[in-house]
């Protein structure tokens, strides 16, 4: 299929409104596609007939939005990453009147060459691991991407090897839908009561995505990226996109409005109230591919296997009982991942960009290899058999000597911490000290210990 | 261009599709090789781990297959440490943990069949005293799919082809209270049916650095 003609426009800054210009825009073009408010596609195809030629379009758009004060790039090309490189080429030209970029009728994979693979993957909305094992195998611009066998490409690394490609040689990614402007499909609920946990607002969440993603899938088109805003009773405020190429379903978006909340919270001083309003914008919305059903978002001959072999495997134990581990960002080692069962969880990878990065609270690399979902009440002694315990400012009470565990009695030769943690208020039982040290017990075994509610407890092994 | 020219593919494995199904081997990461008789992991195999260390150097063992596209399962080990087989290097998008009453015989292993039809690698807890029968027929479906089992039980228990006893030989980083547990050395005993003898490898697990490498003398 030929790339559609488009025409990118895009706003020097990321936060701009164009709504105002959307009236004056529709006597341009009939259909246009909203990325995010500071962000518009349009097909220029028709407009182009009528007006006679891109530039002529380009310009009159240009003239609209100078009217209005806004700076922004504007670009024209084939395909969906040409006219938007186009368009941030566009910017840096000139900042306050913009001339137009045209890359001419087939010269997008031209134009795209030299574009580089990190740009490549932050434009199209790639994995950033696939930049990195890109990067590594020496293919460094969409150039050399393009050199690559498509068929390899995606072998190996499934829809984003394809859509890599696709993008790469100006084709489009998958096909447009165009919306006529202004259907705002955005729901929001809104809480009398300040809400202070997390559920509830997760469960609200649900119940605004239910219908939202119904209508869509009635329509015959997927939602690939949404908007979710949520705010506190004093005015904070948390907005993030998500995308998810396939498109989303209930679960996946109540999946990230966890996501965001957990790392919101997590934030120190971020949230100082209850939550009062949770608003869910839908922002690209696709022709629905069938996809978006689909368990895993890859399919190399390995996947497949591995994805029937998951469906069997719930058939055998249950399928609460086959889980894959999702990122939740706590932090508590036993917070870090959730398991969650394979078959409620869309896409496996989406967890991994996260999941290099260094987090508050942590105890550094090596992590325990075996960590106990029950954790084992402990004693810990000093040298003479008296319990040590821990301050309120984190100091024991004496040199930890022994530990007793059922029992058994290990003789603790070294030791690190404690530390204290103040684990996060949202959580059931509401707000909990916890502190944690690590221990060497005589076989070199080292161990994971918590005290909290005056007890010690066994959390995890070094194993 | 039909394929990629050498000097553009240090890692192979990543982009060549037939590596799946034809290799008899399945990658280690260059540091671990030295452990392995072929320098790899072998389809059809078990590999038995024990020592307190024995969970990380399945961990290890089993990274660099699931970074080139296998699928490791984690079967009867629901206490894995998922940000400690991360920081070893698994592709946590191809992992899938699975619970299994390890008491009951018939289901374990016919679990473990389920789950060699779809994993190219698996780190498994062996149930005590499994019979010899169960064995033989674990065995029969890992060669015939060309996946390789790290069992976390003795080498007699699931007649290993390979054995590695990783036990903790010091920690370094902490000191009475201060600091953090950073690296550790691990003393680390193979054996074999084929290898015929012992030998005995001082190994980071992992290094200061973070990496899981021969210690050099």
């Amino acid at each position: 299929m030929k790339p559609i003609r488009r025409l990118a426009l895009r706003c020097v800054d990321r936060t701009a409104d164009l709504t105002p210009v959307l009236a004056g825009l529709a006597q341009i073009a009939p259909r246009f596609e909203v990325i995010d408010p500071s962000w518009l596609m349009i097909p220029t195809r028709g407009p182009s007939r009528y007006f006679g030629g891109d530039l002529a379009v380009a310009e009159r758009v240009r003239d609209l939005v100078i009217a209005d004060g806004t700076p922004c790039g504007i670009g024209v090309a084939d395909g969906y990453l040409a006219a938007n490189v186009a368009a941030l080429q566009s910017i840096h030209g000139h900042r306050d009147a913009p001339e137009p970029v045209v890359v001419p009728p087939g010269g997008s994979q031209r134009y795209l060459a030299p574009l580089s693979i990190g740009r490549l993957v932050q434009l199209g909305d790639l994995p950033v691991e696939f930049g990195d094992v890109m990067v590594r195998l020496g293919v460094l611009t969409c150039g050399d991407l393009v050199r690559l066998p498509a068929e390899r490409l995606s072998a190996r690394f499934g829809l984003v090897g394809e859509q890599a490609h696709r993008l790469a040689v100006g084709d489009d990614r998958a096909p447009l839908v165009t919306a006529t402007p202004a259907p705002d499909r955005s729901v929001q609920v809104v809480f009398e009561q300040p809400v202070l946990q997390a559920d509830p607002v997760v469960f609200a969440a649900k119940r605004l995505a239910d219908p939202l993603i119904e209508g869509f899938l009635r329509d015959g088109c997927v939602c690939t990226r949404f908007t979710a805003m949520i705010e506190t009773e004093h005015g904070e405020r948390s907005e993030r996109s998500w995308y998810l190429d396939r498109g989303f379903g209930v679960a996946a978006v109540v999946q990230r409005i966890r996501w965001q909340l957990d790392a919101w919270m997590n934030e120190p001083g971020a949230v100082t109230a209850g939550v009062v309003l949770v608003r869910l914008v839908p922002d690209q919305i696709r022709a629905g591919t069938g996809e978006q059903t689909r368990l895993w978002g890859q399919r190399s001959r390995a996947d497949d296997d591995a994805t029937r072999a998951i469906a069997r495997l719930g058939a055998l134990v249950g399928e609460a009982a086959v889980r894959v581990p999702v990122w939740s960002g706590g932090r508590l080692i036993h917070e870090r991942y959730r398991l969650l069962p394979a078959t409620s969880v869309d896409d496996a990878d989406v967890h991994t960009t996260h999941h290099r990065e260094a987090w508050r609270g942590a105890l550094g690399v090596p992590s325990p290899a075996m960590v106990h979902a029950q954790p084992r009440a402990i004693e810990v002694l000093d040298g003479e058999d008296r319990p040590i315990v821990v301050s309120g400012r984190g100091e024991l009470s004496g040199t930890p000597s022994l530990m007793v565990i059922g029992g058994e009695r290990r003789r603790i030769i070294d030791w690190a911490g404690p530390w204290l943690i103040d684990q996060r208020w949202w959580s059931s039982g509401g707000r909990r000290r916890l502190a944690q040290m690590q221990v060497i017990d005589q076989a070199k075994g080292a161990h994971l210990l918590w005290r909290r509610e005056q007890l010690w407890w066994l959390a995890a092994d070094y194993a | 261009m039909s394929s990629l020219p050498a000097e553009l593919s240090p890692r192979p494995h990543l982009i060549a599709p037939d590596a799946l199904g034809a290799d008899r081997h399945l990658e280690v990461a260059p540091g671990l090789r030295q452990l392995f008789p072929e320098r790899a992991l072998v389809r059809g195999q078990i590999i038995a781990c024990t020592g307190d260390a024995a969970v990380s150097i399945a961990l290890a063992g089993a990274a660099q297959a699931t970074v080139g596209g296998s699928w490791l399962a984690v079967v009867g080990v629901p206490a894995l440490g998922i940000e400690a087989a991360n920081e070893i290097g698994v592709e946590l998008g191809r992992s899938v943990f699975v619970e299994v009453d390890r008491n009951d015989h018939p289901r374990w292993t016919q679990i473990i069949g389920a789950v060699v039809e779809g994993f190219e690698v698996i780190i498994a807890a062996i149930p005590d005293r499994i019979p010899e029968r169960a064995v033989r027929s674990v065995r029969q479906r890992l060669r015939a799919r060309g996946a390789v089992l790290f069992a976390l039980a003795p080498a007699e228990a699931t007649t290993a082809e390979l054995a590695f006893d990783a036990r903790t030989s010091d920690w370094l980083g902490i000191d009475r209270g201060a600091g953090l547990l950073r690296a550790r050395r691990v003393s680390i005993s193979v054996s074999g049916r084929r290898t015929h003898r012992h030998r005995s490898l001082m190994y980071w697990l992992p290094g200061p650095s973070g990496v899981v490498e021969p210690v050099q003398p």
